[in-house]
């Protein structure tokens, strides 16, 4: 147990350890060396495990149907190509899933990002008799679920006109993604010195113009994580689009895919090209924008 | 309250507004002024509002109305009072949708959670594998859960899919099962699928929960000779207090909402083994044209999230005003 640290106890070899950087590890003895390559071991194999669903849909995808009927899914086949991808981008019309998730999402979220730190301003940098309960009020909305609103919103949707259309989707995915996009943008704001905005005010500044030309600047990081976390549920919203969607022409691409799974029954290799397809942009949006998205998520989560 | 200084500018030119008149003018100006200043945070906070009550409150509370009467959907509506919740605990279909989204909630809250603290703990500190591994951990979590459902269906797919082929290869033919096919298997293989998913959630949030802890804390308990053991423990659990309640709340009302993977991989079956409060809900009212008792089973379980949100967001917002 005790190689070069003399008599210190084991478990603070193990806490100095974790504080320090790879390199000095493995500097230092042969116990030392081993642990760390069955960590690294361990850590692999755990990443391997974890990813295997997503690695064996890429592997079905990526082979003919025949070869996965011959070989099973859990041969590595003989065979590659991009031809499923292909079929399920235009047998399935993904294009126009596509494009129907691309046009409520860029619609929904600047629209709500706008009026969420319309909303915010106030929440967090004016003092006013109802701000708690009003905030309370929205953020209970947290809990509220989609499910109890849908029938409801179906009557309202048919009474104003837009029934089964795309735009029936933009007003209740504005007010269910309201208390979250409050929440955020609250948080940011609170963090804006108060003194900034106590000396606009003795200028003469209006509330308009402070919340415009005094925080927003300085809270773009926020308003960049918010963007990325509001396009991610819009994106993936399913059960409002389900009841208020009518025709495929119209449906959303998570709707699309379930088109998919009734079009494709047995052609599981295009099937699950459709899914990759489905959830490639998010993994995608992932790669380049990973920090925003966990800093963005934390953030909510801490008390500002 | 004085005027404001550009009513005095003008006043003192003499050709704006109405002429002065002791308190009388005094006495507008100060309503002018509460009205222009007091209405203020109003004006910001109504767009969203009249979005969130029109489009979240009132419909939540249409459902409620309808909850208390047998409407099918179309025809009279009648008034039924609390029947709907009666049938709710003498119906086995809701009792199973209750259960199992009891056992959900219950999984959620403790297994993502614990295996997410215990993650995060591991990935603490320095070492580029750490960012990468926790972006893993964390990329379910963005993808849609339809994608998820149909990506989890293929590998639990009795003739195809990846479990079975994998156990036949290895001469354990025996061992296929029927994964979402059977009751027994059904809802471990969805929760299986519920844990890969919200898993990221934790860690994220306890990486950054573990970034507030004094490093000296540590340090000084360690002097004093306690383990490893005891500083998990004794400070990194208590420190921690604040995101224990955010992502027990969160993952509680997650678990609840449960919908897209039980539509999309079992429908609630077989024999509504599999089936939670969302879907039979939703069932109720778009498949049997039960829109009074499909609203009392919504009813139900908004306010079991109601239950966890209210004190959730009252402890969020302590000491604002």
């Amino acid at each position: 147990m005790l190689t070069q640290s003399g008599a210190k106890p084991a478990h603070e070899q193990v806490a100095a350890q974790s504080a320090h950087s790879a390199s000095k590890m493995l500097r230092r003895g042969p116990r030392r060396r081993l642990r760390a390559v069955i960590a690294a071991v361990v850590v692999v194999l755990g990443v391997i495990v974890f990813a295997a669903p997503l690695i064996i849909v890429v592997v079905t995808a990526l082979q003919p149907e025949f070869s996965l009927i011959q070989r099973g899914p859990a041969a590595l086949p003989e065979h590659f190509d991009l031809g499923n991808f292909a079929a399920a981008w235009t047998n399935g019309d993904l294009a126009t899933y596509y494009r129907n998730s691309l046009l409520i999402l860029v619609v929904k979220v600047p629209i709500g990002i706008v009026v969420a730190s319309l909303a915010a301003y106030p929440l967090a940098k004016v003092r006013f008799r109802l701000r708690r309960p009003v905030l309370v009020v929205v953020l209970v909305g947290l809990g509220v679920p989609q499910v109890i609103t849908l029938y409801p919103l179906l009557e309202t949707m048919r009474h104003i006109g837009f029934g089964g259309s795309l735009w029936a989707l933009l007003l209740p995915y504005l007010a269910f993604g309201m208390p979250f996009e409050i929440l955020i943008m609250r948080g940011a704001f609170a963090k804006v010195p108060l003194e900034l905005v106590e000396a606009a005010r003795i200028d003469g500044a209006s509330e308009r113009f402070i919340w415009l030309r005094v925080c927003m600047p300085m809270v773009l990081p926020a308003v960049a994580s918010l963007a990325i976390l509001d396009g991610v549920a819009t994106w993936n919203e399913f059960v409002i689009a389900l009841t208020l969607l009518g025709g495929q022409s119209n449906d959303t691409l998570p709707l699309g895919i379930l088109n998919l799974q009734g079009q494709f029954q047995t052609n599981y290799a295009q099937l699950e090209a459709g899914v990759i397809l489905c959830i490639l942009p998010m993994i995608l949006l992932f790669v380049v924008a990973r920090k925003y998205l966990t800093q963005g998520v934390a953030s909510g989560a801490l008390k500002s | 309250m004085r005027p404001a200084p550009v009513e005095r500018d003008l006043r003192l030119i003499g050709n704006a507004g109405p002429p002065t008149r002791g308190l009388a003018r005094r006495g507008w100006s100060v309503l002018e002024h509460l009205l222009a200043r007091g209405l203020v945070p109003y004006y910001f906070l109504a767009p969203a509002l009249l979005i969130y009550f029109a489009f979240l409150v009132v419909p939540m509370f249409t459902s409620l109305w309808y909850s208390l009467t047998n409407w099918s959907g179309v025809g009279p509506m009648h008034f039924v009072g609390a029947a709907n919740y009666r049938e709710i605990f003498s119906d086995p279909g809701s009792l199973l949708a209750l259960r199992n989204t009891g056992i959900w909630a219950l999984v959620m809250v403790t297994v993502p959670t614990a295996v997410g603290l215990l993650l995060a703990n591991f990935l603490r500190g320095r070492g580029w594998w750490k960012g990468p591994v926790l972006a893993i951990l964390y990329l379910p979590a963005v993808l849609p859960m339809i994608g998820v459902a149909l990506l989890w269906g293929w590998i639990y797919n009795p003739q195809f899919g990846f479990i079975n082929s994998l156990l036949s290869e290895m001469g354990l033919g025996g061992l296929t099962v029927d994964w979402l096919g059977s009751r027994t298997s059904a809802i471990p293989a969805l929760l299986v699928a519920g844990i890969w998913v919200s898993v990221g959630f934790p860690v994220v949030l306890y990486t950054a929960g573990l970034q507030t802890i004094a490093p000296e804390l540590y340090e000084a308990a360690r002097v004093d000779g306690a383990g490893r053991w005891s500083l998990f423990r004794h400070i990194t659990i208590p420190g921690l207090r604040q995101m224990h309640v955010v992502i027990i709340s969160l993952e509680i009302i997650g678990a609840l909402q449960t919908f897209a993977i039980i539509y999309a991989l079992t429908a609630g079956g077989p024999g509504n083994s599999t089936q939670v409060l969302g879907f039979w809900m939703y069932q109720n009212i778009f498949s049997f044209h039960r829109v009074g008792y499909g609203s009392a089973i919504g009813w139900l379980l908004a306010i079991m999230g109601l239950a966890v949100a209210i004190p959730y967001v009252l402890w969020m917002t302590r000491g604002d005003d």
